[in-house]
């Protein structure tokens, strides 16, 4: 039988230490991937996860049920993903897009491609890899309102309404955010190699 | 629909958030208007490609149990952990429920148990050198013990009697390593009362 969040949460709130291992196991894979993208740095995420898992085992004794379980746990790996950035501010620079300069070395051209993306092959394998790095750096240079939009939704397929509850913010500034977010992607990663947008489906 | 409204809701089709009535107009709208079906086009590629993202694994992740954390931050109250461990487990693990008494004398802590109600001294006598516990310490062990034995009628707490894996394991199984380590953080605050004791 699959236990299910709330029932998990009840067995803790009621004392069974295991119930908290076994929710915990469910959601550190999305929480890794979560704090992966947010940060764009895996020991940081890796970090992030145990901070997430910590807060989490002391605040959900407090934990009343006015929200979902997901929007209250979002709400902690935000906080933990934003601490972080805190705490690191000063490795880190703001990038705007009027600042990124192309570089040769990193460009891409789709129309090179020999092979279908649907194809499963090592050079199509590597290919897609190499986009999928251009697009996760292309994302650390959005700004943290709007990755985070995207983060939440592309990646946790949360609802607008959800994202707006989770970031306190009216659902309309949530959606504005998205839209934007998606425009600076798609020109951040004009700038950064992928020259022909024509094919990708 | 003008284009500025479509593109106010451009998200909304693309992530399937809109009713039929509305995607019916936004469709057509977008077969009638060439620039925005080329912005709608851009939206949906960048979606694509951010599936594309790999994903890594959890794997190596090792969940550390808030105990053990704990155990870390507060080395100073390891003493006072160690022995209130001791003397819980060796009063739940010998505890009849009946006739059980606790005492402070002479600066040991004396238990009582059975009908015959023979003294009987812990091994915290054996184990503890110093600091002393003070009576006033004594009487809120003692509140917490009985907490803890009226606790036991409604759901049976299985003790472990591997005494020398407390720290590890046993506290952790008791399910009582919070209002523990509250008591506990109250000793080394002594004008403190223990919150887990005054909420009950």
């Amino acid at each position: 039988m699959i236990e299910t969040d709330s029932s998990l949460l009840a067995n803790f709130v009621n004392g069974n230490e295991k119930a908290f291992t076994t929710l915990a196991n469910k959601w550190q894979h999305h929480i890794l991937n979560f704090a992966y993208r947010y940060l764009g740095d895996e020991e940081k995420a890796r970090d992030v996860v145990q901070e997430v898992l910590l807060r989490l085992y002391m605040s959900l004794k407090k934990f009343r049920g006015e929200a979902k379980f997901s929007t209250f746990l979002f709400r902690i790996i935000t906080n933990c993903c934003i601490d972080t950035i805190k705490k690191n501010n000063h490795n880190s620079k703001e990038i705007s897009f009027e600042d990124l300069k192309s570089d040769p070395d990193l460009e891409i051209n789709i129309d090179e491609r020999t092979v279908n993306p649907g194809v499963k092959n090592p050079a199509d394998i590597a290919h897609w890899n190499d986009i999928g790095e251009k697009i996760r750096n292309a994302l650390m240079e959005l700004p943290e309102s709007q990755r985070i939009v995207i983060i939440m939704k592309e990646y946790s397929h949360m609802k607008f309404a959800e994202i707006a509850e989770i970031t306190e913010t009216p659902e309309s500034t949530v959606k504005s955010r998205m839209y934007k977010g998606l425009i600076n992607l798609k020109k951040i990663l004009s700038r950064n190699g992928i020259k022909d947008w024509s094919d990708i489906e | 629909m003008n284009c500025e409204r479509i593109e106010s809701l451009m998200v909304d089709f693309l992530y399937g958030e809109m009713s039929d009535e509305m995607s019916k107009e936004f469709i057509k709208h977008l077969s009638e208007c060439d620039n925005c079906s080329r912005n709608f086009n851009e939206l949906r590629q960048v979606r694509t490609l951010l599936g594309k993202i790999p994903e890594i694994s959890d794997q190596s992740l090792n969940w550390q149990t808030p105990g053990e954390n704990h155990r870390k931050k507060n080395n100073h109250l390891r003493w006072y952990f160690a022995a209130a461990a001791v003397l819980v487990l060796t009063a739940l693990s010998l505890f009849v429920a009946l006739n059980t008494s606790i005492q402070y004398r002479q600066g040991v802590i004396v238990l009582r148990f059975g009908t015959n109600a023979q003294p009987v001294l812990t091994e915290a006598e054996e184990k503890t050198t110093e600091p002393a516990i003070s009576s006033g310490d004594v009487e809120k062990l003692i509140q917490y013990i009985n907490y803890l034995e009226e606790k036991q009628n409604a759901e049976r707490i299985i003790i472990s009697d591997q005494l020398e894996n407390l720290a590890s394991t046993t506290m952790y199984e008791l399910k009582k390593r919070d209002q523990i380590i509250q008591l506990l953080a109250s000793y080394s605050n002594l004008n403190a009362e223990p919150a887990s004791l005054q909420e009950r």
